[in-house]
């Protein structure tokens, strides 16, 4: 008989990752004013593909990296700057929650790996 | 090998990848999806391609050299 041991980690992991996305909402609200560059835009979206990488669990991980892609496609076709730095300043927030999660899910890594991350042999 | 993988999985590619071949002009990607590109071709050689040398890598060629003189990309040639 297996005895499935879930540690309170995931409830306190659930609770900080709330708390950090209000936070990190918080903070967007309060500093979207100036309209960022194209540079800078780029430059948040490599951020935020760099930081996903942190993340120890595959599913997390991709997830993270799909999302960015996605969440950057369709804020692409914005035009009002001030939409522009609200969208900015939401993904500068999730960049901070994404390092601060990424540093959480590997204190409390686990040793399964997905089937997905085994190497493939060329063909 | 790892390169062609890269652009492997991006659809209607009809265009040859050559050596010459534009990444811009010659397969319609923009600038999300040259930024998506360098940081996969950074997880997978294991080294950091700055912003300034990410603007370098039009073609494929470009992409390959760049890869290759780096010093710390983690390349296995068979």
């Amino acid at each position: 008989m297996i005895f499935l041991d879930l540690p309170s980690i995931h409830i306190s992991s659930l609770t900080l990752y709330s708390v950090l996305y209000l936070e990190g909402a918080m903070s967007a609200a309060a500093s979207s004013s100036a309209t960022p560059s194209a540079a800078q835009v780029l430059s948040l979206f490599r951020s935020l593909l760099r930081a996903a990488r942190e993340f120890p669990d595959y599913n997390i991980r991709e997830y993270t990296k799909r999302r960015t892609i996605d969440s950057f496609r369709h804020n692409a076709t914005l035009s009002d700057p001030s939409q522009i730095s609200t969208a900015f300043a939401h993904g500068k927030s999730q960049l901070a929650v994404v390092k601060r999660q990424a540093v959480v899910y590997s204190l409390y890594d686990s040793p399964l790996r997905s089937v997905m991350e085994l190497q493939q042999v060329p063909f | 090998m790892s390169i062609v993988f890269v652009f492997a999985f991006r659809p209607n590619f009809s265009i040859l990848v050559t050596p010459n071949a534009h990444l811009q002009k010659d397969f319609g990607l923009d600038i999300l999806d040259l930024e998506e590109i360098v940081t996969t071709l950074e997880e997978e050689f294991g080294f950091e391609i700055p912003n300034n040398e990410a603007n370098k890598t039009n073609s494929i060629k470009l992409v390959v050299d760049h890869i290759v003189s780096h010093p710390q990309a983690n390349i296995a040639l068979d």
